[in-house]
């Protein structure tokens, strides 16, 4: 037998005082963890989208653990960066890889179609919180959910606005209207371009005069096109761009003297701070987006709904040095909310099937969450109970005017301040 | 009718910012024949400076020339003596692998330093326009295409009466003829690099106000920006002057006869069917089209 020195006792009695001092120290390590993935493109082009929509993720996460978790399980976000469709690939293949039971993404319909896929073909949860492509609901897939509103309710609310807001301020009838669909040529854009023309087949309607496709690199000359719609005169235009072809169109516009009566613009661009900054807000007065239900009237939310809505807005502004709340912001915090509060709590387990049975089952009434959606997801995924609002730019201000219960304003510029 | 004069119009003013764009490219591909990837990105950078000029100061962003030349100076010979001296004696593959290289590293250091955000100044500029019977021409459109059209001839002075002017044709024309009468090829080469790198901060600055600057802008002018000068003819200024003008025009009347879809299809289409009965371009002097010694 070893005899023992007071001198080598030491190291023993050091590791255990050490091992003792992480045991006492609450909460310690010990919490089960949940390893979720979260991929979105956090460099290249649509960065600026994926890294809102991220921080609205992570904020969701944040409250969630600091309530206590999912069933006692601390929540952690494995992120990809999704800079385009071959790393958006090779991202979802690492985190299958690391075994987590759903993914969230990825903020553009591009990425979204070239990432899901991976999910799919494992038999991973894809929950796809910002891209707009209906067709990524049209795949036949069954691990794919979105919980942001598709093109095709898009497409519904633009002509549900038309009728209740465009016709009488612009003194006409919706059948007596004419509209043009203005879109950029990748998977957003065109399908809205698809979309338009088949939605107002219906009596009642807008008639659509001329669809026009431009590519959003090279287009850096849009006068024909103004020309054209100088001749043509509509009452409305269907806008799907993003931020750089939307101010270059709304500028060249504008310089060449052409302001059409109204705009509805699906998202994107036209709703964003680099828009206003790009043409000023003089010239952005009375353009609509359609967009996430972003500082709106809490008199149409739940009380809780109204209540989580302020307490996420102030922490996103002290959680991101300043940096303005949009839309995307919001939508990243929806999706992860409504997965996080109101999905996973009803699965039997952490695994990817439980997770999808869960995602069927939750039904939340509208008003249910602070962007006054409920959740109901359909066969296709798509969670049928979301919705954009219409917002007007007022005087720098993207301010909510429809549905009324949301609405913070009546429409101030419509038809817009330059048309005859 | 009324509808063609504006087109008319528009075509030309167009057709002076491409020909403002695409002289520098012009010039380095001319004398130095490198392929230059990297050209949309340097064209983008100084537009962030014109920008962040703007920003900081409040200064109407054309007054950030005198800074934006100076930059221009310094950056074009560094840009020379760190990479392109290298370059110009290295195959194709490396020329294009190192400035295609270049190219992404930049788009994505800008990324890191000023965010994927789509950025646009407002000079006092933008807001006036000269009416005419059918639309408006924007003030800051007139003044780039009346700037490229200088810019244009002052190169062409420059390159037809002065010394340097002169040995960088005879270097364009055939390398090894200059270097065996005793022209100096490195001093050439880089003071072709510095004077192409002040067209491009000239052409940053112009185009500030009329387009927005993101990390991958460089991208969106540098296609247009080779075709000119390819369908110009490689070795002529004049060329690719003419060049910039001919797209314009194309663009603007295919894009309103046929839909604003096609005015890329239909200049590209007609720029493929030039280079096949045509190969060294419109201008081009025959044999240039060969890159290289």
């Amino acid at each position: 037998m070893m005899s023992l020195s007071r001198r080598d006792l030491w190291k023993p009695a050091l590791g255990a005082a050490a091992a003792l001092a992480l045991r006492i120290r609450p909460g310690a390590a010990q919490q089960p963890e949940l390893q979720i993935g979260a991929l979105y493109p956090l460099t290249g082009v649509a960065a600026s989208f994926g890294t809102q929509q991220a921080n609205g993720l992570k904020l969701a996460v944040q409250f969630i653990n600091d309530a206590g978790g999912v069933k006692g399980h601390k929540v952690t976000l494995e992120f990809g960066d999704a800079t385009n469709n071959a790393t958006a690939v090779s991202g979802a293949e690492r985190l299958v890889g690391s075994k987590v039971p759903l993914i969230f993404g990825t903020a553009s319909s591009g990425l979204a179609m070239a990432a899901s896929p991976v999910a799919e073909r494992a038999g991973v949860v894809y929950v796809e919180t910002g891209a707009l492509n209906a067709a990524l609901n049209h795949r036949g897939f069954k691990f794919f959910f979105h919980t942001r509103a598709n093109n095709e309710i898009f497409a519904r609310q633009a002509l549900a606005v038309t009728s209740d807001v465009l016709a009488s301020k612009l003194g006409k009838k919706p059948e007596q209207m004419t509209a043009v669909v203005l879109h950029e040529d990748g998977p957003f854009g065109t399908e809205v371009g698809q979309l338009m023309p088949e939605l107002t087949k219906q009596p009642g309607s807008p008639k659509i005069v001329s669809v026009d496709a431009y590519n959003i690199g090279q287009t850096k000359n849009f006068g024909p096109l103004i020309l054209r719609y100088q001749d043509l005169k509509p009452d409305v235009i269907y806008w799907a761009a993003y931020p750089s072809d939307a101010i270059l169109f709304w500028r060249q516009a504008k310089q060449q003297g052409y302001t059409p009566p109204s705009v509805v613009a699906f998202s994107s661009g036209p709703g964003t701070p680099e828009f206003l900054n790009g043409v000023g807000k003089e010239d952005s007065n009375g353009v609509l987006v359609l967009d996430v239900p972003l500082g709106i009237n809490p008199a149409g939310l739940a009380p809780e709904a109204a209540a989580l809505l302020t307490k996420f807005e102030n922490a996103y502004a002290s959680a991101n040095s300043g940096q303005q709340l949009t839309g995307n912001g919001m939508v990243g915090f929806a999706g992860g909310w409504i997965l996080l509060k109101h999905v996973l709590p009803l699965a039997e387990a952490f695994t990817p099937e439980a997770i999808q049975a869960a995602l069927h089952r939750v039904d939340l009434p509208e008003g249910a969450l602070p962007t006054g959606w409920g959740v109901k997801f359909d066969e296709s995924g798509q969670n049928v109970r979301a919705f954009p609002i219409g917002l007007e730019w007022q005087d720098g201000a993207l301010t909510p005017i429809w549905p009324a219960k949301f609405a913070r304003s009546e429409p101030k510029y419509l038809p817009l301040p330059g048309s005859k | 009718m009324r509808d063609i004069v504006q087109l008319v119009v528009q075509s030309v003013l167009l057709g002076g910012v491409y020909a403002l764009l695409s002289l520098g490219l012009n010039l380095i591909f001319g004398v130095t024949r490198i392929v230059i990837f990297v050209y949309g990105e340097l064209v983008m950078l100084f537009m962030y400076v014109g920008f962040l000029f703007w920003k900081h100061s409040g200064i109407d962003p054309y007054y950030a020339l005198p800074l934006l030349l100076l930059v221009a100076v310094g950056s074009g010979a560094l840009l020379y003596d760190l990479l392109f001296r290298r370059l110009v004696r290295a195959g194709h593959l490396a020329q294009i692998l190192a400035t295609l290289g270049l190219s992404y590293a930049l788009q994505n250091l800008a990324q890191l330093a000023w965010t994927a955000d789509v950025q646009s100044v407002r000079s006092a500029w933008n807001g006036y326009s000269i009416h005419l019977a059918r639309g408006n021409i924007s003030a800051p459109s007139l003044i780039a295409c009346v700037v490229g059209l200088l810019a244009a001839t002052g190169l062409l002075q420059y390159l037809r009466r002065s010394n340097g002017g002169l040995a960088m044709r005879a270097v364009a024309q055939d390398r090894t003829g200059a270097e065996l009468v005793g022209i100096p090829l490195d001093r050439i080469y880089r003071l072709t690099l510095v004077l192409a790198t002040m067209l491009v901060a000239l052409s940053a600055t112009f185009m500030l106000p009329l387009f927005s600057v993101y990390p991958t802008v460089g991208l969106d002018f540098v296609l247009i920006a080779f075709v000119v000068v390819v369908l110009g003819g490689m070795g002529s200024i004049a060329g690719g002057i003419a060049a910039a003008f001919i797209i314009s025009l194309i663009q603007n009347f295919s894009g309103y006869f046929f839909g604003i879809e096609w005015q890329d299809v239909v200049y590209f289409a007609v720029f493929v069917l030039t280079l096949l009965f045509r190969p060294a371009g419109l201008a081009g002097v025959r044999g240039t089209e060969q890159l290289g010694e």
